[in-house]
């Protein structure tokens, strides 16, 4: 030992210990500190032989079961299994219940090759009230599967799971065991939602190369083309990635080859819309489209304009032009080069898009707003029936905005933005209309201190303060003093929170079928499908999707971000049929 | 007894003062113009609900729980600083997250990696609505702890820098660190502190990789293995090199710092590859 070490107090201690073993008298806890601190330092024969220096007897039930559960971890360490086993078997015959005793030896029979015989003992260890259970319940899983009783393992992983909603391995775990491999898609969706893209990929990579049902196996590759969407990958780095490689060696795979063979396009470059055609059958896949959308904006923000354009002509092509998301994109790539003449047949064909199809407000919402401002701020103002124009594009925002406020009972509404006010009502006075921008101001200038929003209602109407007398109309100058009145009272918020009294659900089959009734379960499925819906928390929404995957509901995909409307499937006669339902509130 | 047990880099250093190190203030602002002139006074509430946020995200067992967050302190001597902030894009401003790191007074430039759009140019800003602004943030700022690629990038581009120790011992051939497993959360399997160090006659650098951060309550810290070290010619065999005492002594380096390089958090305390470790 180099003499400039210093050395320190508690190695005098250890020291002595290990040169006697013989101690003198303390307590049982510095015993077992002191031997646990031998173990963890590799010292454990010395740890045995302090251990064994003491008179067991004397410490009562608790510290002879407490001795020999150190006596077991010290000859584990030694790699001594069968007296660590010994050991373990006797702290248990001393105290039947001790937890720590229990999991560590039925770790030395699951290691030995007897899972059985370590799960019938975790299954005591999970029984007991006990901090430690989920690491017991964590093991019991690992026990039972490899003693092949896979249900016990899932639903240990499932309860472990739900006990520790970040942890990633027990998550996977639950999702691994599961037989149906659209609901393993359908639960790596989700754990991606959640943040964790990386683990959803690698086990749907995983399990790809099982091989199950052709709709199994799209299911899984759905997954791994949405979790590259949210990897944000730059298509120049792509083939370097390790997915890359894995996606190559799972092209050998027949029902998914040509799937693969799209992904892989869509990163090498080729945005043709004639090239895709896996993933368009039987009906568009929405993770597809995130895909194609997710490559297009990389190459927007590494400004290749020219490869982002032909991406975002893609996933459009690729929705049936209804993707809203698309359109926006484009319209900021020809307002950002200037292509006004690009913007306006855009514009146009999206006022030729059945809104009401998507039932999407909120994305309906954010389009106009977005063509209005661009038209605005291009002094474009137009009329109403011009949608190449600031005062079409903003008007239908805000139709929009009361379309969705309308289906959603609770939770967070579209407000009204002052600036897309300001904006509309500056166009309609530049384009001569005075008394119709007045109005506007006015009116929202209302609903804003209705809302509490005095700054905002100060905003839209800074034009007819400056001057007042410009409000011809009487009954918009009534309406001004009041909302100006109203501006100087002091601030009342009452907040009314109404709950429905009744709840309607409709379902119909999305591909009609003569002869095809709902299920029996009906009744049950819509009483859930209210509560999926209408349900306060996601904990709540979960446990409700779960009662409705046990009676056979799958694929239960909601088409708008209310929930309100949405679409499932279930087995009817043998055949699995796919139904959309509509919840209405009254 | 053959195993031996020495405190390298010992500093005159208490406990108490390391703890500072880990401190980390953290706070959210409100800095894009037309948000700032917006809310008026209700921006506070925005910028206090946000910080509030961050310190609960932050100190996550699945993001960086070894850290001491806090919030307006001025002594601390870490800053994670959120910032809402406006640039120009397309006719108007893009309203973006920006995240700033300051590391005992010094600052690091703005990390892009961790940069979020808030509202694009052309989006419906509410700028006047605070609840509105704080819905939005929240979701914003609550999905990007939640993304595993944002949390390593944030451990980057920040917490890997934050010194957890200034001192190392050693018991036979692994590291002790002191602080303790209670407070580093760190799953053995997958985490790695790294111990950087400088040579005191020449000031040549050094590093040393350590894993498997296992309880040692006897000092208040974890002991380690070595997986690797990069100083000089060493080469580990089996987790060590002769020269290893010999060359760390606390005569010999200067300038010890060991920090979080690679963190899983530990889901079951007290174990070891499932064994229960401590009854």
């Amino acid at each position: 030992m180099r003499t400039s070490f210093l050395t320190c107090a508690f190695v005098v201690s250890a020291t002595a210990f290990a040169a006697g073993a013989q101690v003198a008298p303390q307590t049982l806890d510095a015993t077992l500190r002191a031997a646990r601190k031998l173990i963890d330092e590799g010292s454990a024969a010395d740890a045995l032989a302090m251990l064994g220096a003491n008179d067991a007897r004397a410490f009562g039930k608790r510290g002879q079961a407490r001795l020999a559960f150190y006596q077991g971890r010290a000859y584990a360490r030694l790699g001594d299994e069968k007296k660590a086993i010994a050991a373990y078997e006797h702290a248990i015959a001393v105290e039947p219940s001790y937890g720590a005793a229990l999991n560590n030896l039925a770790l030395l029979f699951s290691r030995g090759g007897d899972p059985v015989r370590a799960a019938a003992l975790l299954e005591r260890a999970i029984a007991l009230t006990d901090p430690r259970r989920p690491l017991y319940l964590d093991n019991y899983a690992a026990a039972s599967e490899k003693a092949g009783n896979i249900e016990a393992a899932r639903r240990a992983y499932a309860q472990l799971a739900a006990i520790q909603p970040d942890n990633v391995d027990a998550q996977l775990h639950s999702i691994r065991l599961l037989d149906d491999p659209r609901r393993i898609a359908l639960q790596l969706m989700k754990l991606a939602g959640r943040g964790e893209v990386s683990a959803a990929q690698s086990l749907a990579l995983d399990l790809l190369a099982r091989r199950f049902d052709p709709a199994g196996n799209r299911a899984l590759l759905s997954v791994v083309a949405r979790t590259l969407a949210a990897q944000h990958i730059d298509p120049r780095r792509f083939g370097s990635l390790p997915v890359s490689s894995r996606l190559e060696t799972l092209r050998g795979d027949s029902p998914i080859a040509d799937g693969i063979a799209e992904i892989l396009l869509l990163y090498g470059g080729t945005a043709a819309p004639a090239r895709f055609r896996w993933w368009r059958s039987p009906v568009p896949d929405e993770s597809f489209a995130a895909l194609i959308r997710d490559i297009g904006e990389t190459y927007a923000t590494t400004n290749n304009e020219q490869q982002a354009e032909a991406y975002f002509k893609l996933a459009l092509d690729y929705t049936g032009g209804t993707g809203g998301e698309e359109l926006v994109e484009l319209a900021d790539l020809y307002y950002t080069q200037n292509r006004i003449a690009d913007l306006d047949a855009l514009a146009r064909r999206a006022a030729k898009r059945d809104s009401a199809a998507s039932a999407d407000f909120a994305a309906e919402y954010r389009l106009h707003v977005a063509l209005g401002t661009m038209y605005a701020y291009l002094q474009r103002r137009g009329n109403v029936r011009d949608p190449t124009s600031a005062i079409f594009q903003l008007t239908e925002a805000t139709r929009a905005a009361a379309d969705y406020n309308r289906t959603v009972k609770w939770g967070p509404r579209i407000p009204d933005d002052p600036k897309t006010i300001e904006l509309l009502a500056n166009s309609h006075e530049r384009s001569g209309d005075l008394a119709r921008s007045l109005s506007i101001r006015v009116d929202a200038a209302a609903a804003f201190v209705a809302d509490g929003r005095k700054t905002a209602a100060r905003a839209v109407l800074k034009r007819i303060a400056a001057d007042p007398t410009i409000i011809t109309d009487a009954a918009v100058r009534q309406h001004y003093a009041q909302v100006v009145d109203d501006l100087a009272k002091p601030l009342v918020i009452e907040t009314a929170i109404e709950f429905p009294d009744s709840v309607q659900v409709a379902m119909s089959l999305a591909v009609p079928i003569t002869g095809s009734k709902p299920p029996p379960l009906g009744n049950e499925i819509s009483g859930l499908l209210a509560k999926y819906v209408l349900a306060e928390s996601d904990d709540e929404r979960d446990r409700t999707e779960d009662t409705l995957r046990k009676l056979g509901v799958s694929d239960l995909e909601p088409t708008t971000m209310s929930r309100m409307t949405g679409e499932f499937v279930v087995d009817v006669g043998g055949k699995a049929l796919r139904y959309r339902y509509v919840v209405r509130s009254e | 007894m053959k195993q031996i047990v020495l405190a390298l880099f010992v500093l005159p250093v208490a406990m108490a003062a390391m703890a500072d190190a880990r401190r980390v203030d953290v706070r959210f602002v409100v800095e894009a113009k037309q948000f700032v002139d917006g809310l008026g006074s209700s921006r506070k509430s925005v910028e206090r609900a946000m910080t509030q946020l961050l310190l609960t995200e932050c100190s996550d067992p699945k993001s960086f729980p070894f850290l001491e967050w806090v919030n307006s302190d001025a002594a601390a001597p870490n800053r994670l600083v959120v910032a809402l902030v406006e640039k120009k894009s397309g006719g108007d401003f893009e309203t973006r997250l920006e995240y700033r790191a300051t590391i005992n007074g010094g600052g690091l430039p703005p990390e892009g990696d961790l940069g979020e759009s808030v509202y694009r140019w052309f989006d419906a800003k509410n700028a006047d609505a605070a609840d509105v602004l704080k819905a939005r943030l929240q979701k914003k700022i609550h999905a990007q702890f939640a993304s595993e690629s944002f949390r390593r990038n944030l451990l980057r581009y920040f917490v890997s820098r934050i010194p957890l120790a200034e001192n190392v011992g050693l018991a036979g051939h692994r590291v002790i660190v002191e602080v303790p497993a209670k407070t580093l959360q760190a799953n053995e399997d997958e985490s790695e502190l790294e111990v950087s160090f400088f040579r005191k006659s020449d000031g040549q650098p050094g590093t040393m990789t350590l894993g498997e951060p296992l309880d040692y309550p006897e000092r208040a810290g974890v002991l380690c293995r070595i997986k690797g070290i990069n100083f000089d010619d060493l080469l580990l065999a089996d987790g060590w090199h002769p020269r290893i005492p010999e060359v760390l002594g606390p005569s010999k380096v200067r300038g010890v710092r060991v920090t979080m390089v690679k963190y899983a958090p530990k889901w079951f305390p007290d174990s070891h590859l499932g064994s229960v470790t401590s009854d």
